[in-house]
């Protein structure tokens, strides 16, 4: 496949593009990014309106405008307040949290991808659901009491967990005032092996809270209110703004550390906040919700597929699908065996993981 | 295009933890040169590159571009918007297209909130331009062939709007058509565009036949700088990689060309060497140490001065008609050849050159040339230096006596006769000669050591 060789020959063979048209790239962001936009309305519609008990769609719709400040609910026709009730305490809280830990572990998925330039990448990648495993399982063996402006402990300590064991990532990896992205790889998989080892010996000693903590290393939404989306939403909207202002040095550092320095690019502090972010994001995710695998790993890889590698389109465009995946992913969790649930982990990549070979087939390309 | 940033280096150290890369490197490139940096591997070239380009940090010493300390007076971003670099590596599976990866170079230009504008585009536009990479501004950098993935890493690096541009061997990975390409293209955005160039080149040829100046570098220091002509001798070329090469000039442009000797590889005569063939190796004379002169035309010295050259001696010959058999061969041997123009009689300065020059070699062999009233007064001068007490011998002996050679009525075979009577060697051929000069060579070692 030898290409025109020569530097003129070639030039005059197309008309040139004028500069001001925007590249072809942001168009396809900005179609992802509606169709992404709609159709988590729709999904997010379903997730109010489908589940143990369904209600009709237009009483859904009346309960969620009556909350608007601006409207006026007069002419609005009545409904029983249990319905209300599972609206707006059970149903809104859930389905908005499954939205922002997806788009969150999508966002964090690519971020780590990008940081490492490995599509095996995930965001737990440095230890994080390792660490919040131990600290959850630690919480609910022993039974901890504490709660914090109405969390619970097992939250806490998840959270305590998770970013104790990307601090130790970081110290192992660190060397004099660099990480190099090598060390950090080696040692979150060796200290996040060795936080598994722990987490199964919590599970061994304690035989009664077996279930409880295998549903938690699954990943659930089930139960999770407004005080969860309180508490998370902070680090996620924090973390996912940090990691969409550094995306275009994240595209820098594709091409190597050293290229990325060359466009002045302070490569050594972008990567520590991008770490941290990434992490920050994570380690809330997953205090909440549990270790939902496969968002993190497959969204940003069918986000490419969609939109091409750029960071700018991927990281958005990966939040909206990571969120649109999650949703989905929980309705299908508590609607498939009613009234049991699923755990949300296992039908992430129940569903995640075909679509994603999918395209990947079809295809044909490189995936990072 | 912006104009080009000079590079000053002052007293450069440069190191990795306890180990020292670079010491009291000292450069000078003017705005707009070509410069090559050439020297063996593990000399600091790349090194050199990365405390220039705001990579590493110097231990001691100063890098000025555009007259600015680029550690001291400019930011980082600052930095990259005067110096581009084109890496020695660059990700082949890179997952952008030429155009998004070309216009990577505009991140130090670029509001992160906004975006490219239409003037990035524009710039990015002109660098495919130039590098003749616009038609594939839409494929896959990943499936480019090597040529073109050099050309758009090229690209990358002039839309940075650079003032000082550094590439670390651009062309190592690519055939010689496409060395040349790359090196052209740099060669006249260098003298179109004013950008200074500072190459690092692990081929000697190339580096000599494009570059202005040339910095060679080894072990850490700076051996030598200056034209190519001045850098590129043997003497530089053995002290800073060891080995054996003959320098000799370029047959259309005339600068250096360095050719490598094998103790192995025949000759290409038929007649195999009664040395070094039985694969003992011989000591390469020093450079400089026993040079040879010979007077030769019309080819009759071709084999002498190749087998003489291919074991080390240095060579000089001449009067020589430029163009001449042996005058072509002797340049390609890096002979110093004292030159007359084409069909002319030697001149009286030549041979007075000449005489000079044959005084000071170690040895004088007159090659079975045949002589006219043109060329007689050289062997004059020879025989003038076989009284001096030079060594002098007459190739190809069965007919040096002879009258065939003689175009001059009997002067040449009289000059011969009177040589001969001096005392000159007799030698039958090339291998004779060289075992003559070897023994000369070392006899001479043993008396001056």
């Amino acid at each position: 496949m030898e290409a025109p060789v020569g530097g003129r020959s070639h030039t005059q063979d197309r008309p040139a593009r004028p500069a001001g048209r925007p590249a072809p790239q942001r168009t396809r962001r900005g179609i992802a990014l509606a169709v992404l936009g709609a159709g988590l309305v729709v999904a997010g519609g379903f997730g109010v309106t489908v589940g143990s008990v369904s209600l009709p769609p237009g009483e859904v719709l009346s309960i969620l405008m009556s909350k608007l400040p601006w409207l006026t609910t007069d002419r609005l026709p009545s409904w029983p307040s249990s319905h209300e009730a599972i609206v707006l305490t059970l149903r809104l809280p859930r389905v908005l949290l499954a939205g922002v830990v997806g788009a969150s572990l999508a966002v964090a998925g690519g971020a780590f991808q990008g940081l490492f330039r490995n599509p095996m990448a995930d965001p737990y990648i440095i230890g994080v659901s390792s660490g919040a495993a131990l600290g959850a399982s630690l919480a609910i063996a022993l039974g901890v009491p504490v709660t914090v402006t109405g969390l619970g402990g097992v939250p806490l300590a998840a959270f305590a967990g998770a970013v104790a064991a990307v601090l130790l990532v970081y110290a192992i990896a660190r060397v004099g005032r660099e990480v190099p992205v090598g060390n950090l790889l080696l040692s979150g998989v060796a200290v996040g092996a060795f936080l598994s080892a722990l987490v199964s010996l919590v599970v061994v000693f304690s035989r009664n809270h077996i279930e409880e903590i295998v549903f938690w290393l699954m990943g659930s939404l089930a139960g999770r209110g407004w005080t969860h989306l309180g508490a998370a939403v902070p680090y996620l909207v924090v973390g996912s703004l940090i990691l969409l202002y550094l995306a275009r040095d994240l595209n820098a550092l594709l091409l190597g550390e050293e290229e990325a320095a060359h466009l002045g690019i302070d490569v050594e502090r972008t990567k520590k906040l991008i770490l941290g972010a990434a992490s920050l994001l994570t380690a809330a995710a997953v205090a909440t919700c549990g270790v939902v695998g496969f968002v993190g790993l497959v969204v940003p890889h069918i986000v490419r597929l969609m939109v091409g590698p750029d960071h700018r389109s991927l990281l958005p465009v990966s939040a909206a699908a990571g969120a649109l995946l999650m949703i989905l992913a929980d309705l299908a969790a508590r609607t498939v065996i009613r009234p049991g649930e699923l755990p949300i982990g296992v039908v992430t990549a129940l569903l995640g993981g075909p679509f994603f070979l999918y395209l990947l087939r079809r295809s044909r390309s490189r995936v990072l | 295009m912006r104009d080009g940033a000079g590079l000053r280096v002052e007293n450069l150290a440069v190191g990795y933890g306890s180990d020292s890369v670079l010491q009291g490197v000292e450069m000078e490139v003017a705005p707009g040169q070509f410069a090559g940096l050439i020297g063996p591997n593990a000399s600091g070239k790349s090194t050199f590159l990365k405390a220039v380009s705001r990579v590493l940090r110097p231990r001691s010493g100063r890098v000025l571009a555009g007259g600015k300390d680029v550690w001291r007076d400019l930011s980082r971003l600052q930095a990259a918007r005067l110096i581009a670099v084109v890496p020695q590596d660059f990700p082949r599976d890179f997952p952008f297209t030429v155009e998004e990866t070309v216009l990577l170079g505009r991140i130090p230009f670029v509001d992160r909130i906004r975006g490219e504008r239409p003037p990035d585009r524009a710039r990015a536009w002109q660098a495919m331009e130039a590098t003749g990479t616009l038609a594939l501004r839409d494929r896959l950098f990943s499936e480019l062939a090597g040529g073109e993935r050099q050309r758009v890493v090229l690209a990358k690096a002039l839309a940075q709007s650079p003032g000082l541009l550094l590439l670390d061997e651009p062309t190592s990975h690519l055939d010689i058509n496409h060395q040349v390409e790359i090196l052209d293209l740099l060669k006249r955005l260098s003298r179109a565009g004013g950008v200074t160039v500072v190459v690092v080149l692990h081929d000697l040829n190339l580096a000599s036949i494009y570059c202005d100046s040339l910095h060679l570098l080894a072990g850490g220091q700076l051996l030598a700088h200056g034209t190519p002509g001045s850098v590129v001798t043997r003497e530089n070329v053995e002290a800073a990689y060891g080995g054996r090469v003959i320098v000799g000039r370029h047959p259309v442009h005339g600068c250096p060309q360095v050719t490598l000797v094998s103790e192995e590889a025949g000759d290409g005569r038929d007649v195999t060497l009664a040395t070094g063939a039985q694969g003992t190796a011989r000591a390469w004379p020093l450079p400089g140490s026993f040079r040879v002169h010979v007077v030769a035309g019309g080819g009759s010295a071709d084999a002498l001065m190749r087998n003489l050259a291919r074991h080390g001696y240095p060579l000089s010959a001449g009067p020589l008609n430029a163009g001449d058999t042996d005058w072509q061969t002797g340049r390609a041997l890096g002979a110093e050849l004292i030159t007359i123009p084409p069909f002319s009689a030697m001149d009286k300065e030549s041979v007075r050159r000449a005489a000079a020059m044959m005084s000071e070699a170690g040895a004088v062999i007159v090659a079975p040339v045949p002589f006219g009233h043109g060329n007689l007064p050289v062997l004059a001068a020879a025989v003038e230096t076989a009284r001096s007490g030079t060594p002098v011998a007459l190739m190809d002996a069965g007919q040096a006596t002879g009258t065939r050679r003689d175009f001059a009525q009997g002067r040449a075979t009289a000059l011969l006769a009177e040589v001969t009577q001096l005392g000159a060697a007799l030698l039958a051929g090339p291998d004779d000669a060289l075992a003559w000069v070897r023994g000369l060579a070392e006899r001479r070692k043993g008396i001056d050591p």
